[in-house]
């Protein structure tokens, strides 16, 4: 009786635990935020300092390069995890709108790439106009359209590679527009710039916020939740053909695999180590980029210093891991699995 | 010999070579009988100023010690140049089975006896990645790479790239159509590819006379898209319009992996209750089917014969054990080795023919009476067969050897018999290069060179060289169909 009223009285004040609770909440939002940043700094000082080489004006451009496809498709994968949903469909949608896309180059030259924007956001349209008219959740609607776009893919050019030989398409990844400053890194920049224009300054990039921090508070205020859902889902599938696009000019044309292998997980690795997290309604594109930065930054860092292949792997996982620990807030994971 | 005594004999011939009585042929010969370094006699040679070599500016690496040692330091001797450093990229598709595994370990093998230096890096099938890494391979100073292609789309790029970044590479399975090392710029350095028609068109062969020429055979295509499976595919199809009798079924992609493939015979024997035969586009895929097949109660080289193409020692294992009834080995450590030794001599400044760019590479046929024999050789011994340093006409100018067959590829002969499913583009034309060493029947020409320059079978008396065995057979336009 005694220790526990010793141990009641022990208690702090109200206000001091919400000062503190407060203060808390703070250095976590401090951490969230320069957590991204800290990872890339510290990468790109550690490679710097085991390679002299890697500092250059060159090898920086490599890095734009080797990061600007796996950003355009994060961009659009960002709404889509904002929402506290997911889109596993990206790299399928790839594979079809790239092969599609190589298809129609002969006959409509540059103008493709509108056609490879259009067929993107078809695809994201069948996934959201699934995943919330059919009310089937988005992990599993995009698990099957994974598959079904990639079956389309083979069906139509029966597994074979399409090649691209159009020199203007090509120009699209291949050339230079600024200076020497390749174009797919521009396009990519200026896609994300787009991208933080509409999270940022659009109602419906206000309304992803709001959806993924509380989809029934959201709805309850009125917001068209369902129409938004599939907006966030066609931008997904908008940038995807887009990347799409950019990957044909860049690699002369289609195959069935350019979608395949680990730009999926590379593209939500990117989208949550840059601090969107996966319980949605935090972070946004403008951080995206963050996260496709520092795996490009990685993956040549670790090539730089000869980090053999096995413990190349090893090392992405653990940055990932460590990456994602420091940019995720943790009020927002009620339930840890 | 003394410590003192080999000191005392290697400055006498510095000497001897600054005074001008020792030729630079005599200082290398001597200089590696004495157990110098190729590095070290080319830094001396470099030192003494002793002959302009248009092929020396700089000497290699430490690295180097030990290549003229081992062999051919008389040969070496005719050059007379120090090599350039020379770092390698040694980029694998992935890692994950026993074909790349092998493949690394030729070309590893082959850079440490050139002295080069190299870094194993797979792609794991992304050409993103493949792209990023050569990038950062460039910019830490390597100045050569080889690898393959997930499909005949990146080439271009990573010819370009090659251009762009002053780096050598060497394609080997994969290149696009009407695509030749003159159409991008000098640092594509070359392409190989085994026969794959012969190679498949012979263990189909095989395997169809073995079923007596009837019974229903079941075929597993490899990757579609790849130029691998689509000049195996004409290989067997070729093949199998010599047997009207057996009746070919299936198609289905077993995507190279044993994985895919097992599922889909599994799906095949319920789809196909009778056949007497199966075939392969690849060993691993064999594997697979074969674990199949053997799990429905049928027994493996009796009821049902098993035939594919590459080599993978699990096959030359069932081989030996009278499971699967032949393969085609294309030598994975062979075909990498070879292009390192290419790309060495290609930095060293070794001029190559236009008709010696793109190459075959020689494959042998593995049945019962040679399976073991090839196991213990390759897969079982400490070290590969091949000496890579007597492969670089560098280093052996006169007496280089390959020692396997290999063979010129005639692109207009390639792209214009062959069907593909790249069309020709409008206007293209097949660079001046190509077409007067047709004109001037320099493709025949390299074939006999490469053939008198073979010299060390280190397999002789139980090599079935496919080459051999396919004597006359030509590959037949059309003979590609679908399932």
């Amino acid at each position: 009786m005694e220790d526990a009223s010793l141990e009641h009285s022990a208690k702090p004040p109200i206000a001091v635990r919400r000062a503190r609770k407060a203060d808390l909440s703070r250095r976590r939002h401090i951490v969230s935020t320069v957590g991204p940043f800290a990872t890339l700094a510290f990468l790109v000082a550690l490679f710097s300092i085991l390679n002299p080489e890697f500092l250059t004006r060159g090898n920086a451009y490599s890095v734009l390069r080797a990061s600007s496809a796996l950003l355009m498709l994060s961009l659009g994968l960002t709404f889509v995890i904002m929402l506290a949903s997911i889109d596993l469909s990206i790299g399928s949608i790839v594979t079809l709108v790239g092969i599609l896309t190589a298809m129609l180059v002969p006959h409509l030259g540059v103008w493709a790439v509108f056609a490879s924007l259009a067929l993107g956001t078809a695809c994201g349209l069948l996934n959201g106009v699934l995943f919330t008219y059919v009310r089937i959740p988005s992990f599993v609607v995009t698990l099957g359209t994974l598959s079904l776009f990639y079956g389309v893919s083979l069906v139509i050019d029966q597994n074979t590679a399409v090649a691209v030989t159009n020199e203007h398409f090509i120009w699209l990844a291949d050339g230079t527009l600024l200076g020497d400053f390749p174009n797919m890194v521009l396009v990519a920049l200026v896609a994300w710039g787009v991208c933080i224009f509409i999270s940022q300054r659009t109602r419906f990039g206000r309304a992803v916020y709001a959806i993924g921090g509380g989809e029934r508070m959201a709805m309850l205020s009125g917001l068209p939740v369902r129409r938004y859902k599939i907006v966030a889902f066609m931008l997904s599938g908008l940038f995807a053909g887009l990347a799409s696009a950019l990957l044909v000019a860049k690699f002369q044309g289609g195959n069935p695999e350019m979608g395949q292998g680990p730009m999926l997980l590379d593209a939500i690795a990117a989208v949550v180590m840059g601090g969107t997290g996966l319980t949605g309604g935090v972070g946004g594109p403008h951080r995206t980029i963050l996260g496709a930065l520092v795996l490009a930054v990685l993956g040549n860092g670790m090539v730089m210093s000869e980090v053999g292949p096995y413990e190349q792997v090893v090392i992405k996982g653990l940055v990932t891991v460590i990456a994602v620990s420091l940019t995720l807030d943790r009020r927002q994971v009620r339930i840890a699995k | 010999m003394s410590e003192q005594s080999r000191n005392d004999t290697t400055i006498e011939l510095i000497r001897g070579l600054r005074e001008g009585s020792v030729s630079r042929r005599d200082f290398i010969l001597k200089g590696a009988l004495l157990g110098l370094s190729l590095g070290s006699l080319g830094a001396v040679l470099s030192a003494c100023g002793s002959g302009g070599s248009t092929t020396t500016t700089a000497a290699a690496p430490a690295t180097t010690a030990g290549v003229a040692t081992t062999v051919g330091a008389a040969t070496t001797a005719t050059t007379g140049a120090a090599s350039k450093a020379a770092y390698l990229i040694n980029m694998p598709q992935d890692t994950k089975n026993e074909y790349w595994q092998f493949w690394s370990r030729g070309a590893e093998d082959a850079a440490k006896q050139l002295g080069m230096k190299v870094d194993t890096i797979p792609y794991e099938s992304d050409p993103n990645k493949q792209v990023a890494t050569i990038e950062a391979a460039a910019a830490k100073g390597a100045n050569c790479f080889i690898t393959t292609a997930p499909s005949i789309t990146p080439i271009k790029t990573l010819a370009k790239l090659a251009n762009d970044r002053q780096m050598y590479y060497f394609g080997i399975w994969d290149n696009q159509p009407w695509f030749t090392v003159f159409d991008s710029g000098q640092y594509y350095a070359g392409y190989s590819i085994p026969d794959d028609f012969k190679d498949a068109y012979l263990s189909a062969k095989s395997l169809m006379d073995a079923m007596g020429g009837k019974g229903t055979l079941v075929f597993i295509a490899g990757w579609k898209g790849s130029s691998a499976d689509q000049m195996r595919s004409m290989g067997f199809f070729a093949a199998a319009a010599e047997f009207p009798d057996i009746k070919v079924v299936g198609g289905d992609p077993g995507q190279w992996s044993r994985g895919p493939a097992e599922k889909i015979m599994r799906d095949y024997l319920v789809k196909y209750p009778k056949f007497e035969g199966v075939y392969n586009q690849n060993d691993d895929q064999g594997i697979g089917a074969l674990k199949a097949v053997e799990e429905s109660g049928r027994v493996a080289g009796k009821d049902v014969l098993f035939a594919s193409v590459d080599g993978i020692s699990e096959t030359l294992k069932a081989i030996a054990q009278g499971k699967i009834l032949n393969t085609v080995w294309v030598f994975a450590p062979f075909q990498t080795g070879f292009a390192v030794a290419r790309l060495f001599d290609m930095i060293q400044g070794v001029a190559f023919d236009p008709a010696e760019r793109f190459v075959h590479t020689g494959s042998v046929f593995i049945d019962k009476s040679n399976a073991d024999k090839y196991l213990s050789a390759v897969y079982d011994a400490a070290s590969l067969p091949w000496d890579f340093t007597l492969m670089s006409r560098f280093l052996h100018p006169d007496d280089w050897d390959y020692q396997n067959d290999v063979w010129p590829i005639n692109p207009i002969d390639l792209w214009t018999k062959f069907p593909n499913d790249v069309p020709k583009p409008s206007g293209y034309t097949f660079p001046a290069e190509i077409t007067a060493a047709a004109d001037s029947g320099k493709f025949d020409e390299i074939a006999k060179l490469y053939a008198s320059h073979y010299k060390k079978k280190w397999d002789g008396d139980y090599r079935k060289s496919v080459l051999e065995m396919t004597q006359g057979k030509e590959a037949t336009p059309g003979s590609k169909e679908k399932l």
